[in-house]
This record gives C-alpha cells, sequence and structure tokens, in this order.
C-alpha cells in the first residue's frame, strides 16, 4: 500500500519545534532567593555563641556524641550549664510566639550528663604550640579560657588560690543545684586535656603576674570579683554572715548553721541559694528582703518561685535599717521603699518612702547584695577601660572586669580572652559574630511546626526537697530529648528539606551538593515570587532586592 | 504532620521552566507536580485558560508530553477524542488527561465534561480552579465563592460556589477528588491513585491566582492551606460516588483568617462574614455526615 | 479497471455508511439528527456485525463530536462523522478548529433546513453557510455518487491536510433507494491507503499543537490552509481519475452535461442536477441548445475550470437551493464573482428554485431557461416558486 509519501503539502508551521526553558524569565523580577545561614534568636543571646540550633538537630537526629561536640566547642561545661544558666536562649526562643519555648536548657544537661555517663573525652590539638600560656583562677573563665587555648594546641598552666578548682561553681551554688560530682567530673575531664592546674596558688600583685610572664607567652587574668561590701552598720553583728561565705562552708562540709528564723538582703541567686541552703540547715523562717519589685530580682524567676514553693517568704520594697535587740528578740528594723525614677542601667531605682519603716523578728541575718571586683593588683597591666589587650601580653576576663554575673558570660569571657591570646600571638581567627539580621518569629512557616507544648520536668516534691542538698530537679529522659528536639524551628538553619526545591513554580531551585547552601537558584529562570522563602520553615531564605 | 517531606515524583521535568505563569502562580506549581507526577506517557489536552498561557507561546512548549489547544467548551470531549484514538492504536498505556479552568469546567465546558464521565471516558480531568475567569481579568464563573468581587460582580458575587465535585461524585465514576497545592503530598498521592484508575477520574485542584484574589506574590501555598484548614475547601475524595475519605480538612480556623487577606473580600461586614461561615459549617457538617454514612 | 464489487439496493444515507465502513476509520464520534441519523445507525450496526471495527462515540451534542474528531485525528488516526443543519451549525467553531488544526477529519452533512421555524427538508443553506470554515466541500446528487465521494475526500482531504465534508440533500437523496455498486475491501484499500501522517499526537515525537501565535504566524498559517484548498483542486480532480479507472465512475470537479455550442449553461448542485440533465436532454431534443454545469466541488470552487467551460457561453442560468438573506443564491452570487473580468463573460442569471425543499421538475427548469434567453439578467436572484414554471 502506498504511504503517503507522496504528501503534497508541508507539515504546518503550527506544530511546537521546542521548550520554553529558552525563555529567560528570570528578567522579570526584582528580587532574588537567598539561601543564608541567619543566626536564630537563641544563639544570638546565648553568652558563649552556642550553636544551639545545630546541636539540637544532631540531637534529633540521634547524633548525641556530634552534638556534645558541638556543644563543647564553646562550652566545656555542659552539665553543669545545664543546670545553672540563666538561660537566655530560651526567653529569646521565637516559640515562645507561638506555644513554648524550647527547653535548651534541659537538653544541655541531658547530652552533659551523658557525655559524663559515657566518658566521652574533649576535641583537642596536640601540643603542637611552643608557646605556654598561664591563667590565672580556676573559675569558669579562667577555664574555659585555659579549655579554649589547649584546644588550640597551647600548654597551659591555670594558678588557683584556693584548694579546689571551680571558682564559684564550687564555692558559690549549693549541691542541690549543681551536685559536687557532675561539676568535679567536668573539671577532671577538663584537666584531662592536659591543662596544668596549681592549686593553692595566691596571686595578688602586679609582681606576681610580672614573674609569670617570664615564663609564659601570655597571662590570663581572672581572679573573680573578691570584695565583699557586706551591709552598712549590720555586718559586724553576730547575727550577720555573708551569703557566699556561708555558701562557701556548705560547699567545703563546714558549715554555720542559721538561726530557725533568717533574713536575706539581696535580690541575686547568692540571696536565693543562701535562702533556700538555710531552709536545707533547719531554718523555718526564711524571709528574702529587697530593694526593689520581684521583677527586678537579678536572680532567675524559676528559682524564685522553687524557693516560694519551698517556703521562703519575699519582703520587697524594703532595706535594712538596723538590727535591735528586744529582750530576747532580735529584730531587724526596715525601712520600706518605693521605685523612683530609672538610674544610668535603666532599673529603676529605689527610693526610701518617708516615715514607714518596719521590724522582722530574725535570728540570722545573711547579707548577699553582691561583690565587686578588687582591681589594684591589675594596675599598669591592663588597660581596664577597654576589654583586656594592652599589647604586653596580659589578658582578663570574668568576673574581675564584668558586671554580669553569669556562669555562661565567665565561660564566654574565659573564650573571648583565649581568642585575644590566640591573636596576639600571631595566630588568625575570625571574628565570631555573624553579619545577618537573626530570625524572627514572622519568617518561620508555623505550618510545618505542629503546636505542642515544651517538655515538664521532674522536680523534687517540696516536702521532701529541703530534707537534705538533694537534687531539685531531674534529668530528663530520652523521649522527651526527641520530642522536644523535634520542637525546634531550628531558625535560620537550613536543614536542607527541599521545600524551596519543591515548591517552586518556575523549577529555578536545584539541589547542588557541591555548594555549601546546597541550593543553587537558577538565575535564568527565577521570577523572583518568594514562595520558597515563605515556605522555608525556618527564614534560611531571604529575599533579596535586585537592582538592575 | 511531618516536618519535611519528600514527593514521590518522577525527577525529570515534565513541565519546564521558562513559562510564562505570572511570579508565584498556585497554577504553575499545580502543573509542575500534575504533569511530573503522571510522567511522559500522557497527552494533555488544553482549552483557552491561564493554563494555555503557562503551556506556552508557539513553538515553544512548556509541557514536555504533546498537548492540543482546543476550544474552551470542548476539554472533555477532546481528551475522550484522544483516548479512543490511542485506544484503537493499541496505545492504551498512554494516559489522555485534560487540563482546564474551573470557567471551562464548571460553567462553559460541563456539558461536555458531564456527558465524557457519563460514557466512562478514560480519561483524567485536572479543573485548575481558580474561581474565576482570572485569564480574562476576573470575571465570575459558576466556581466563584459567596460575596467575593469580580469585574462582573463588582458588589460581591450574590450566590454561592457550585459544588463540582458533588456533582461529578453524582455521575458515580469512579473518582473524584479535591487537592490544593497548599498539600503536595495529598496532591501527588491523588494523582498517582488516579492514574491506576480507569474510567473517568476528576481532581479539582485550588490553585490560588495572585492577581485575581489579591494577594502577594508568595502566598499560593499559605491561602491554599487556610482554604483547607478553615474549613472552605476539604480535600477529599469520592470513589463509585459514594465512597468518601477526607484526607485534610478544618482545624477550626475561622473562615475570617482566610478571608481577611484576599482583596476579593476586602469589602465584606462583618455580618457577610458570618454568613460565609455559617454556610461553611453548614457544607462541612454535610460532607462529614456523607463520610460517616458511608464508612 | 479492477471490477471488484457487489450491488447493493440502498438509501444514500447508508450508501454513505458503507463508504465510511470501507475507508476504516478508526474512531466515530456521531451525534444523531434527522435526516443525518440512519447514517450513524447503520454504522453502529455495521460495527456491531463486526465488519466496521472503530470506536464509537456518543456524545451529548455535535460539538463535542466535532471535538473529538479533531483531537482523535491528530492522534493520527482516519475518523467519521455525520450530521445536518443545527448540528453542523452547532459544529460550527470546531469547523474552523478542524480545518485550523489540518485535521482531515471526513464528515456527511445532509442538507436540511434550518431553523427556525423548524423543518426538514431539503435545503443547502446549512453547509453552504460553513462555506467560509476552511472545509473542502462536495455536493453529491446521489447514493452511489455520496459512496463514492466518501472514498475520494478521504484521498483528498489526508494529501492537503484538510477537513472534508460529503454533502447530499435530505430525502431526495438521502434516503432515497438505488441501486449502488459496493466497491470490495481490497479495491478500496488499494486506493485508500492508511493515514499516516508525518506529525501527531504521541509522546515518541512529543510535540505539541494550537499553542498561542502571533500575527505573523497567524498570517502564514491561514496562507498556508489557503495553498493547500488550491491544491486540493489538482488532488480532489486526481483522486477522481484514479477512482475512474479502478471502477469505471468518475464525476469530475465541475460536469459539463451536454454543454458544446448552448445558449443556456445551467449551473446547480445536488439533487437538482438530475432534473436538470433531464431538462437538457428535454430541451436539446426540442431544438434548444441548454446545457448543465453541475458543480460538484464547491470549495474549493475551481474557477479556472469554471472560466473555461464557460467561454464562448452567452447565458448561465443559476439554480439555487438555499438562500443568503441581504444577497440571494449563494452559487449565484459565487459564479457571478468566477465570471467577473472574463473576455465576454457571460450574462448570468440566478434563480431561487427549490428553496425548502421545493419541487423543482423539468417543466420547470425549461421555462427558466427560456426566461433566461428572453430577458436581461436581474442583478439579484430571482424567487421561483413551484407555480413558477407552469
Amino acid at each position: 500500500m502506498a504511504k503517503t509519501s507522496d504528501k503534497i503539502v508541508e507539515i504546518p508551521t503550527t506544530w511546537t519545534t521546542g521548550w520554553t526553558d529558552i525563555f529567560n524569565t528570570g528578567t522579570w523580577r526584582s528580587a532574588v532567593p537567598v539561601h543564608q545561614h541567619r543566626p536564630a534568636p537563641c544563639h544570638k543571646a546565648c553568652p558563649v555563641n552556642g550553636e544551639i540550633p545545630t546541636w539540637i538537630q544532631q540531637l534529633k537526629n540521634g547524633e548525641h556524641r556530634e552534638a556534645w561536640l558541638s556543644l563543647t566547642a564553646n562550652n566545656p561545661f555542659p552539665a553543669v550549664i545545664g543546670r545553672v544558666c540563666h538561660h537566655p536562649c530560651e526567653l529569646e526562643c521565637n516559640r515562645n510566639e507561638y506555644d513554648e519555648k524550647v527547653s535548651v536548657k534541659a537538653l544541655e544537661r541531658y547530652l552533659g550528663d551523658l557525655a559524663l555517663e559515657k566518658d566521652w573525652k574533649l576535641h583537642i590539638m596536640n601540643l603542637s604550640r611552643k608557646e605556654k600560656i598561664a591563667i590565672v583562677g580556676a573559675g569558669p573563665a579562667g577555664l574555659s579560657a585555659a579549655y579554649q587555648l589547649r584546644r588550640r594546641g597551647f600548654a597551659v598552666t591555670v594558678y588557683e588560690a584556693q584548694q579546689k578548682p571551680g571558682g564559684l561553681l564550687y564555692y558559690g551554688i549549693p549541691s542541690y543545684r549543681l551536685p559536687q560530682n557532675i561539676l568535679n567530673g567536668e573539671i577532671e575531664r577538663l584537666l584531662q586535656t592536659g591543662i596544668e592546674l596549681k592549686t593553692g596558688a595566691l596571686l595578688t600583685n602586679p609582681a606576681d603576674f610580672k614573674k609569670l610572664k617570664e615564663t609564659y607567652a601570655a597571662v590570663f587574668i581572672a581572679t573573680g570579683a573578691q570584695h565583699k561590701p557586706g551591709l552598712k552598720d549590720l555586718d559586724d553583728k553576730p547575727e550577720y554572715l555573708d551569703g557566699l561565705k556561708f555558701l562557701e562552708q556548705i560547699n567545703t562540709g563546714i558549715p554555720a548553721i542559721p538561726g530557725p528564723k533568717v533574713v536575706v538582703v539581696g535580690g541575686g541567686n547568692t540571696a536565693v541559694d543562701a535562702a533556700r541552703s538555710a531552709l536545707r540547715l533547719g531554718s523555718r523562717e526564711v524571709i528574702i528582703l529587697y530593694r526593689r519589685e520581684r521583677e527586678q530580682m537579678p536572680s532567675s524567676a524559676e528559682e524564685i518561685l522553687e524557693a516560694e514553693e519551698e517556703g521562703v517568704k519575699l519582703e520587697l520594697l524594703a532595706a535594712p535599717l538596723a538590727l535591735q535587740r528586744d529582750g530576747k528578740k532580735n529584730t531587724l528594723l526596715c525601712q520600706r521603699t518605693q521605685l523612683g525614677e530609672p538610674d544610668e542601667s535603666g532599673r529603676q531605682r529605689p527610693v526610701v518612702v518617708e516615715d514607714e519603716t518596719f521590724a522582722i523578728e530574725l535570728d540570722t541575718l545573711i547579707g548577699a547584695t553582691g561583690t565587686q571586683a578588687d582591681l589594684t593588683p591589675l594596675k599598669g597591666l591592663l588597660d581596664l577601660e577597654g576589654q583586656a589587650d594592652a599589647g604586653n601580653g596580659f589578658f582578663a576576663g570574668g568576673d574581675l572586669i564584668s558586671a554580669e554575673r553569669y556562669v555562661s558570660c565567665a565561660i564566654s569571657a574565659g573564650h573571648l580572652g583565649a581568642i585575644e591570646i590566640y591573636r596576639y600571638l600571631g595566630f588568625e581567627e575570625d571574628n565570631r559574630e555573624e553579619e545577618n539580621d537573626p530570625v524572627a518569629f514572622k519568617e518561620i512557616n508555623t505550618f510545618y511546626f505542629p503546636s505542642k507544648p515544651t517538655l515538664k520536668k521532674y522536680k523534687e516534691p517540696v516536702e521532701t526537697r529541703t530534707e537534705d542538698f538533694r537534687e531539685v530537679e531531674a534529668g530528663i529522659l530520652l523521649d522527651q530529648v526527641v520530642a522536644e528536639s523535634e520542637r525546634c524551628f531550628s531558625c535560620g538553619n537550613c536543614l536542607y528539606c527541599d521545600n524551596c526545591f519543591y515548591f517552586c513554580p518556575d523549577m529555578a531551585v536545584q539541589r547542588d551538593e557541591s555548594l555549601e547552601e546546597g541550593y543553587r537558584v537558577l538565575d535564568q529562570y527565577c521570577k523572583g515570587c518568594g514562595l520558597c522563602a515563605a515556605e522555608c520553615p525556618r527564614g534560611a531564605i531571604v529575599l533579596k532586592e535586585e537592582l538592575k | 504532620m511531618e516536618n519535611d517531606k519528600h514527593y514521590d515524583i518522577c525527577e525529570e521535568n515534565i513541565f519546564s521552566s521558562g513559562h510564562q505563569a505570572c511570579p508565584g502562580c498556585g497554577q504553575a506549581l499545580a502543573f509542575r507536580y500534575v504533569l511530573n507526577t503522571l510522567g511522559p506517557d500522557t497527552i494533555a489536552v488544553v482549552p483557552p485558560s491561564c493554563a494555555a498561557i503557562i503551556s506556552g507561546p508557539q513553538p515553544y512548549s512548556s509541557m514536555r508530553i504533546p498537548v492540543y489547544q482546543t476550544t474552551l467548551e470542548s476539554s472533555a470531549a477532546s481528551a475522550s477524542g484522544i483516548k479512543r484514538a490511542l485506544k484503537s492504536k493499541g496505545k492504551d498505556h498512554i494516559q489522555a488527561i485534560a487540563i482546564a479552568g474551573d470557567g471551562g469546567t464548571y460553567d462553559i465546558g460541563f456539558q461536555a465534561l458531564s456527558s465524557a464521565a457519563e460514557r466512562g471516558e478514560d480519561i483524567i480531568y485536572f479543573c485548575m480552579d481558580n474561581e474565576g475567569y482570572m485569564n480574562t481579568g476576573t470575571q465570575k464563573s459558576s466556581s466563584t465563592p459567596h460575596y467575593a468581587y469580580t469585574t462582573s460582580t463588582p458588589g460581591g458575587k450574590t450566590t454561592m460556589k457550585k459544588n463540582l465535585v458533588e456533582i461529578m461524585a453524582a455521575h458515580q465514576i469512579p473518582y473524584v477528588a479535591t487537592a490544593t497545592v497548599g498539600y503536595l503530598d495529598d496532591l501527588v498521592n491523588k494523582i498517582k491513585k488516579a492514574k491506576e484508575i480507569k474510567g473517568t477520574r476528576l481532581i479539582n485542584i485550588l490553585t490560588p491566582c495572585l492577581d485575581g484574589w489579591g494577594l502577594t506574590d508568595s502566598s499560593a501555598v499559605g491561602i491554599s492551606r487556610l482554604a483547607v484548614t478553615s474549613g472552605i475547601f476539604p480535600l477529599y475524595e469520592v470513589e463509585n460516588g459514594t465512597r468518601y475519605t477526607l484526607n485534610y480538612g478544618a482545624d477550626g480556623t475561622p473562615v475570617s483568617e482566610y478571608l481577611k487577606v484576599q482583596r476579593r473580600y476586602r469589602h465584606l461586614q462583618e455580618e457577610q462574614i458570618n454568613e460565609i461561615q455559617a454556610e461553611v459549617d453548614l457544607q462541612y457538617s454535610i460532607l462529614k455526615r456523607k463520610i460517616a454514612c458511608f464508612a | 479497471m479492477i471490477k471488484e464489487s457487489k450491488a447493493m439496493l440502498l438509501t444514500g444515507n447508508h450508501a454513505v455508511s458503507y463508504g465510511a465502513m470501507l475507508a476504516r476509520p478508526n474512531v466515530l464520534p456521531i451525534y444523531p439528527i434527522t435526516p443525518q441519523t440512519p447514517i450513524a445507525e447503520k454504522l453502529t450496526e455495521l460495527q456491531l456485525n463486526g465488519e466496521l471495527e472503530a470506536e464509537t462515540i456518543t456524545p451529548e451534542s455535535e460539538h463535542s463530536a466535532m471535538a473529538a474528531c479533531i483531537t482523535a485525528s491528530l492522534t493520527g488516526v482516519r475518523v467519521f462523522t455525520a450530521t445536518a443543519s443545527q448540528g453542523l451549525f452547532l459544529m460550527h467553531e470546531m469547523l474552523h478548529y478542524a480545518s485550523g488544526a489540518r485535521a482531515p477529519i471526513v464528515m456527511a452533512n445532509v442538507n436540511r433546513t434550518i431553523g427556525s421555524p423548524w423543518g426538514f427538508w431539503p435545503d443547502q443553506t446549512d453547509s453552504l453557510a460553513q462555506r467560509d470554515t476552511g472545509w473542502i466541500q462536495y455536493y453529491s446528487e446521489s447514493a452511489q455518487e455520496s459512496l463514492d465521494t466518501v472514498l475520494q475526500a478521504y484521498r483528498t482531504a489526508e494529501q492537503v491536510l484538510l477537513p472534508a465534508m460529503v454533502i447530499h440533500e435530505a430525502f431526495y437523496v438521502s434516503h432515497s433507494l438505488e441501486v449502488v455498486d459496493v466497491p470490495s475491501r481490497t479495491l478500496v484499500d488499494s486506493y485508500l491507503p492508511p493515514f499516516d501522517p508525518e506529525l501527531y499526537l504521541d509522546p515518541s515525537i512529543n510535540r505539541s499543537w494550537g499553542n498561542v501565535v502571533n500575527q505573523e504566524m497567524f498570517w502564514r498559517h491561514r496562507k498556508a490552509l489557503g495553498e493547500a484548498m488550491d491544491q486540493a483542486l489538482d488532488v480532489a480532480a486526481k483522486a477522481d481519475t484514479e477512482w475512474k479507472e479502478l471502477t469505471g465512475r468518475g464525476y469530475e470537479l465541475l460536469e459539463a452535461y451536454r454543454c458544446e455550442d448552448a445558449e443556456v449553461l445551467i449551473v446547480t448542485m445536488g439533487s437538482m442536477c438530475g432534473t436538470a440533465r433531464e431538462a437538457v436532454d428535454m430541451m436539446r431534443d426540442q431544438g434548444t441548445a441548454a446545457g448543465l454545469l453541475k458543480v460538484r466541488l464547491f470549495r474549493p470552487f475551481p474557477v479556472d475550470m469554471l472560466q473555461n467551460l464557460l467561454k464562448g457561453v452567452p447565458r448561465v442560468m443559476v439554480m439555487d437551493r438555499n438562500f443568503s438573506p441581504g444577497l440571494g443564491g449563494i452559487l449565484h452570487q459565487e459564479v457571478k464573482a468566477a465570471v467577473c473580468g472574463m473576455e465576454k463573460a457571460p450574462a448570468v442569471h440566478g434563480f431561487l428554485t427549490g428553496v425548502g425543499g421545493l419541487n423543482v421538475s423539468p417543466a420547470l427548469i425549461a421555462s427558466l431557461v427560456k426566461r433566461t434567453k428572453l430577458k436581461q439578467a436581474d442583478i439579484n436572484s430571482i424567487w421561483v416558486g413551484e407555480e413558477d414554471g407552469e
């Protein structure tokens, strides 16, 4: 049969001949999506610069060891910090605006405890550098500096005036909050990295420091805030106990037993710790006297609540005036205060309410109104106006030069000091500050995160809690860890979920493993609609305006 | 819902970049999943619509399958012609599909669609439902919802949206479903399911029109999800006219959440919003009863 | 000449069904309408008997029937359908789409009056109103011719990639029985090769049809359509010649019957041709030099051929069984336009005869010839009733 090859007419022109991918629809756009690692608010708030979303994701994926290593890159004491940190990360957590924060601190403690249980070792470099570094003070700042320098391959010697390392961690925090075996375990592990520790070495004057400098390439001074101003006209009385001293005595096993009725003056952690410790030593009525309102108390809200649960009373807007003896009874005469104009720090100043006083019966008065640093030994060694480096190899950090009296701030100060020393010795290290804006809650696509409350922590019942110094808060369980880590938005941290790839109507986002960000936006096709950014669950894509 | 999903679709792009859909177009996204899920052994008909624009200007096509652009009212008949021709040639494994808009489906193409369904034509019909004649600049269709502004209903549409799915279910065809670009997993599952069934199958895909509804370029997916969670557009299937399955439904989100972000509803008074809420509640309860009835 | 056939007593419609069956169409989308329905009924009967292997589609309208025809054709198979009158009008949009798609569909149309008012009578206005749709149009006067034309139409349509309509009138042809020579399958298969287009809708070819064009492309597309129409003249002529070689039956595109030295040439289409042939014989017997020019192919309109045949003819008399309000008989206008510019162009008279199916007798034709000889040609078509021939 004849094929119709004798066709007379050519095939008409309306059959298509190709594909629309020849069109450059990228010319339509006025903005282009950029895959960008952006700081999470928790990370931004974390004093130690913790890569919180990173290790939480590792935790979520069951990579516990890796998570712990990420964590310890910035903080060698996760078990400690997981107990005592004031956790600004949780306050800033974007999830607060959705349902509840992610309990970062509990997760950190889980990893810290797990590492101690499994006896995981810290990652450090070999002793590869010829320079030796001296650290003065084995508190959190000093040990953090020692750790960071040791990680970078330096030989480090730590001089500590006391008999045991740990500084305030050891002497200032009661074991119901931080059990000593936990602290000792983490310090021991740190020292195992080859850090030399010399205890009982009291270095207090410039000459001591200068002498060190003859042996060491750099000296980091973190001797803390040792000066205790006390309470005017009260601290010489026999009923008076210094708060820090009180806590130190408890931890070293020779506690001063307070009377049945105790008044603690102050609003910080030491005040609350002292009040709760007094209960544990048998006191029956414990009152915290504070000049401002509850909201202004420097101690964490959670600890104040726990103290109240245990029976501690708060007497707010009050200041001590004098101790009076009335027969057999001691009373503390107190002045009523009110909040006045804000001071330079922005906190409202307590102002005396004229003619309004009252008395509280007591047996023991504990002063916990803070400490101050004594800077006299450092004169001539350090430029104390600026951070530390005066170009002479002396550096300082921690409570000695900072008013932020948080453990995590001290660890951060040690870390920063180590970096300064590192640079001082001629090595290069990038700034750890990120330029990108932190991810705001509105940039989170909550469709991908079902609403779910945060974990419930188990606490020792109030009835038995104050019998002794047993730890109040229990660690969390693995299923809680999994559930909680799944709640993390992982703000600004791409998890390669491929949503940007899947939701592009123009197939303009491609996976590309050769790129760090993992994706390539095809300039030729991307119309700049921003669907990829909208469907990024975690704000890791930003739309940047393009000028043409 | 799982945090991160991966979709089991054809990795080679049957839908090509460089197409002429508006930036962020919901329908273009639906195209991607319809075509890539069906794969290359497919022939499509497209009537005049946004879909026809997305298909590409001669001599280029955005669809890497053969496509014929038919008249507005003929999609189902045209797809029938292709399928019968394929059948007569022994190429029954090739799917014949129609991709039409709501105007071409609910309105002018309805007669042909109804007949194809009654004849049991072995085609998959995709209605890209953007609730109006959007390609001609936003006029009302019988899919336009109550009170929505269009240029032909400038005071808001006075009647309700036609219930296409129920009408098609009444034809007792093997498969009718709703889907949307807000739930790609569901969309892909439904296309795969439809592909395995013989006979007339229809998937009505809610594909938000950013310009026609008055939305920002990046909102097609989010608004689709609100349509579902507010109960306005539940995602469900009807098999053989009787077996109802709800895939994603209302979660208590008030309809006002859905309405307030769209310019086409900007003129609504509170009582009108309440009225819409009552209508949606009623329809949703009817749907739930059907599901229960045939369970 | 191969003589393989079977004589059957068939109506015009059934003859069309047999013609279609012999063409072996793959897809048959048909919607019923009087007086076309017997075509569809016979085809479904043949299919049920196993004599025809085809997918039948029974859609809800002629519009959908034609929509299915177009895509089936573009998918690379042969299709057939049939309609009449209002059905053809409902298809109107799709007729343009079919030719634009260059789909070589063959469709039978049974001429029937158009509403309103409602009627069922022979009248060619329905198909003539589709003259601009890009379809090839054949007008047939008998059952045999209709069968043969269906096969010729496929040959022509598939070579030039244009759809073709085979048209005969209601009842006069559609329902009149005559002995029809039905050719064998072997004969038809040797005449009509399988439809095997180079491009069609198929994943292995992966090309699309009908995407939006720009002005230039549209212009080119229409021009190409026009060129294909032009070429259809030769292709149709050859298809007729070859058919004649095989069967002994040829019809020409324009049939000249006893036109030699004619003083009056009758020009008409369809069933009136048979009557006119009788009238010509009668007049020739009576000494009047009348002749008949049968227009079988109306689109493309064979203008050159017509001019050649009209050379030296003084008078032409066009009979129209159709009416275009505001201008008159459609064939009348077409012939006037065709002779325009001819050297010594004939005077063209136009008569609206048989509109609505009125009977046109040989006597009436003779009287109109007489009138044509005596009177000046009127610029307009003249209404002629049954009594006008008395």
